[in-house]
């Protein structure tokens, strides 16, 4: 039995000197020092982040295959990799890296880039931890820095979180607002200004209000994404580009259109979308005021249903369950308190998201990334 | 750091050595190199040329 067996760890080396790296897992040196370097939060990113990373190394990875500046078998063994992360979710428990860690977000890009080289030097026949034939710098990194990868990865996230998960969801809300406004139709109630009784209102106009601000709220975030969908591909370091090949940036950003479906655009100032994350501000500040609104509506319908005896009892609020460990036969509006609550905490989220922009975007690269997109990502 | 022109020609580990010996004995990049004896085929200044970066 080798020496590596008994111990269940390797020694991996790098410039700052040897550690211990557990043998049953695909990170690397770079990645076990970040796990002992942030033990912070104990929170790690989204998996939707991960995947999106993997695209982004998918798209730079056949970038640089069409320039033939890798190897075709290092090339086809990263592939693989990256495909049985992409089409069969494997290696996701393999991202341990706090939240909290260097503002650029380079210890979960080296991450990955150490998970690729090392499953691929393992499908290649050789050992891993030894950066050999597959260097998860000069290879799975090609042409990369996590300056113009991780913004691009912030991007991809988001939109897969805004199309795929929260535009449906406010189709639904859509749909069951219409059905309410159908169902309300012939109801008149007090109308109530300063919370004293006014004129006559439709019930139904109630919801025609809040079916409007879900559908003003769906078109600006249509916008958003079509800001989204320019990226700093290629960009490396400060948007220079220095160390990518001069026809990378086109390549990976069409690439990255065929793996997503999604009509990503290169950056004409590459810079912008790596020394400051306006337009995830602006993301995050769309989906604020989603919640802004979805707050007055939760709010609403827990007054109209306040009672049942002695409140308004407008609306009768379905009952889901016993409202109180003291009184019986109590029923609260929980839905709404819930909503209110998620609506709270959005609007929290996008205040770290200015701030980080307005921390972070110092000189040539905004050093907030990482919490800029998990509490973006946090909101959808 | 501008070494980080070198790495396409000898890879990420070695610039690494490279400048962390350049910080450690208070030289720069070129002595470095030139001590080390590695041989580019373009000349060394073109190659550590910053306006030959942007």
């Amino acid at each position: 039995m080798s020496v590596e067996k008994i111990l269940d760890y390797r020694i991996e080396k790098d410039l700052l000197g040897e550690i211990q790296v557990p043998n049953d897992v695909f990170w690397g040196i770079n990645t076990q020092r970040a796990i002992k370097n942030f033990k912070i939060s104990g929170k790690t990113f989204p998996e939707i982040f991960i995947i999106s990373l993997a695209q982004v190394k998918k798209a730079c990875l056949l970038a640089n295959l069409d320039l033939k500046l890798i190897n075709n078998d290092i090339g086809e063994a990263i592939l693989k990799v990256i495909n049985e992360i992409l089409e069969e979710n494997k290696y996701l428990n393999q991202f341990p890296i706090d939240i909290f860690q260097t503002g650029s977000g380079t210890q979960t890009n080296m991450n990955m880039n150490e998970v690729l080289a090392n499953r691929a030097n393992q499908i290649l026949g050789h050992p891993m931890g030894q950066k050999k034939p597959v260097h998860p710098n000069d290879h799975v990194n090609k042409g990369q820095s996590s300056n113009d990868v991780i913004p691009s990865t912030m991007h991809i996230s988001a939109l897969h979180m805004i199309s795929e998960k929260l535009m449906p969801s406010l189709d639904r809300l859509k749909e069951s607002l219409s059905k309410k406004i159908e169902e309300f139709k012939d109801i008149i109630k007090v109308g109530r200004t300063h919370l004293q009784d006014a004129v006559p209102i439709p019930l139904s106009l109630e919801f025609e209000v809040y079916k409007k601000q879900i559908e003003i709220n769906k078109e600006r975030l249509k916008k958003v994404c079509e800001e989204l969908y320019y990226i700093p591909i290629g960009g490396t370091a400060v948007g220079t580009g220095l160390s990518a090949h001069e026809k990378f940036s086109e390549l990976a950003v069409n690439h990255l259109l065929k793996i997503t479906n999604m009509p990503f655009k290169v950056n004409p100032i590459k810079a912008e979308g790596i020394s400051s994350h306006n337009t995830i501000v602006n993301a995050s500040s769309g989906i604020r005021l989603l919640a802004l609104s979805l707050l007055k509506m939760a709010n609403d319908i827990r007054w109209m249903g306040s009672g049942p005896r002695a409140g308004l009892s407008e609306l009768i609020l379905p009952q889901n369950e016993p409202g109180s460990s003291i009184m019986p036969g109590k029923v609260n509006p929980t839905q709404s308190e819930a909503l209110i609550q998620a609506c709270l905490q959005t609007i929290g989220n996008d205040s770290v998201v200015s701030f980080a922009e307005a921390y972070g975007s110092i000189l040539d690269l905004n050093v907030c990334k990482p919490i800029m997109i998990v509490n973006l990502l946090n909101s959808t | 750091m501008i070494v980080t022109n070198l790495t396409p020609l000898i890879g990420y580990d070695k610039c690494s050595a490279i400048a962390l010996k350049a910080y450690d004995e208070d030289k720069s990049i070129k002595e470095v190199i030139d001590e080390m004896g590695l041989k580019f085929e373009e000349n060394i200044d073109k190659l550590l040329d910053p306006k030959r970066m942007v």
